[in-house]
């Protein structure tokens, strides 16, 4: 358990101010600050519920909602292929893993499978899971009952995701060395971020899962630096 | 409809919306394993994914916003170093980000 939290830790402190913000703004619109707890406890997707916070304001219908919300979760879908052939079991067994499939924990888990490879325990994953997703509930909780009664602001700490994420991509690099898909994976970023503005997310995930599928699998081998 | 149970049924269909995403792989489980392709997403999708990750992570007004900008990659390259010489996560991120909001709160204002 010692080893979850501490590897965990990093996303403790991303999910807290994070949660905290979506709970205090949700509070802000004028709704009941448990509202909070509902969307952390079963819909539990960072960007989404941001999105949600517009979609409220504009009184959209529910197939938008419905649609919206899909789309920008499809890279879940990326995640779940890549994971498929190594979390064994049944569904129930991984019901926690796949629930939880936030871009977090895909990137603490990966991380882990590439460092561990087949010794990193089913339980282990797990406690990643549940432990990130704790973390979540906590912050919207919070912050929807800070944003029920006083004001806060955090300047510089969402910096806090930025730094796991470049950690992680990191580690990733050292487990698999390979320029070329690093730096499409930069351009395809950049590219994606400056020309769409809300299917960004989305397309360069998909962009990448594409181009990972269609180039032949010696050339990605090939190790070029 | 009024005000609270609009937010109810959102919050059910995009519960749903999210977790369609999430579980459909596991669903298609055999027939994605069986896919040379499927291997290939698995093995480099996450190297892929991270540095778009952090761009997402970036706050989007940042993006467009020169100063703001360079102290976001000032700061990515700061936690690349640290974790470069030491290896520590912890470290390589909360010096990292102690540096960014020092940066922030100083330059940027």
């Amino acid at each position: 358990m010692k080893a979850s939290l501490k590897m965990t830790f990093p996303v403790l402190l991303g999910h807290l101010p994070v949660g905290i913000t979506f709970g205090y703004m949700l509070s802000n619109m004028g709704h009941d600050w448990w509202y909070s707890i509902f969307f952390a406890l079963f819909v539990y997707a960072g960007a989404a519920q941001f999105m949600a916070l517009n979609l409220l304001s504009l009184n959209s219908s529910i197939f938008d909602i419905f649609l919206l919300t899909f789309l920008l979760n499809f890279r879940h879908i990326f995640y779940g292929i890549s994971l498929v052939d190594k979390l064994r079991g049944s569904l129930i067994k991984n019901f926690m893993i796949i629930f939880g499939l936030t871009d977090e924990t895909y990137s603490l888990v990966t991380t882990e499978i590439s460092k561990k490879g087949l010794s990193l325990k089913h339980s282990d994953i797990k406690k990643i899971s549940l432990l990130n997703y704790l973390y979540w509930i906590a912050g919207c909780s919070l912050g929807g009952l800070l944003g029920s009664y006083i004001k806060v602001e955090i300047k510089g700490l969402e910096f806090i995701m930025t730094a796991l994420f470049t950690v992680l991509a990191y580690e990733q690099f050292m487990v698999r060395s390979s320029y070329k898909i690093l730096i499409s994976s930069i351009s395809i970023g950049v590219c994606s971020f400056y020309l769409f503005s809300n299917a960004s997310l989305l397309i360069a995930i998909a962009v990448c899962a594409i181009l990972l599928i269609a180039i032949p699998h010696k050339k990605v081998e090939a190790k070029d630096g | 409809m009024d005000k609270n149970s609009s937010i109810i049924i959102m919050i059910a269909i995009m519960a749903a919306a999210t977790f369609i995403t999430r579980l459909l792989p596991f669903l298609y489980a055999d027939f994605l394993k069986s896919k040379s392709s499927i291997k290939k997403l698995g093995d480099w999708l996450p190297l892929m994914i991270m540095p778009i990750l952090i761009i997402a992570s970036i706050n989007r007004e940042d993006l467009h916003n020169i100063n703001k900008l360079s102290i976001h990659l000032i700061g990515v390259a700061t936690v690349l170093c640290l974790h470069h010489l030491f290896r520590k996560t912890l470290l390589s991120i909360l010096a990292g980000t102690s540096f960014f909001i020092l940066l922030q709160n100083t330059i940027a204002g």
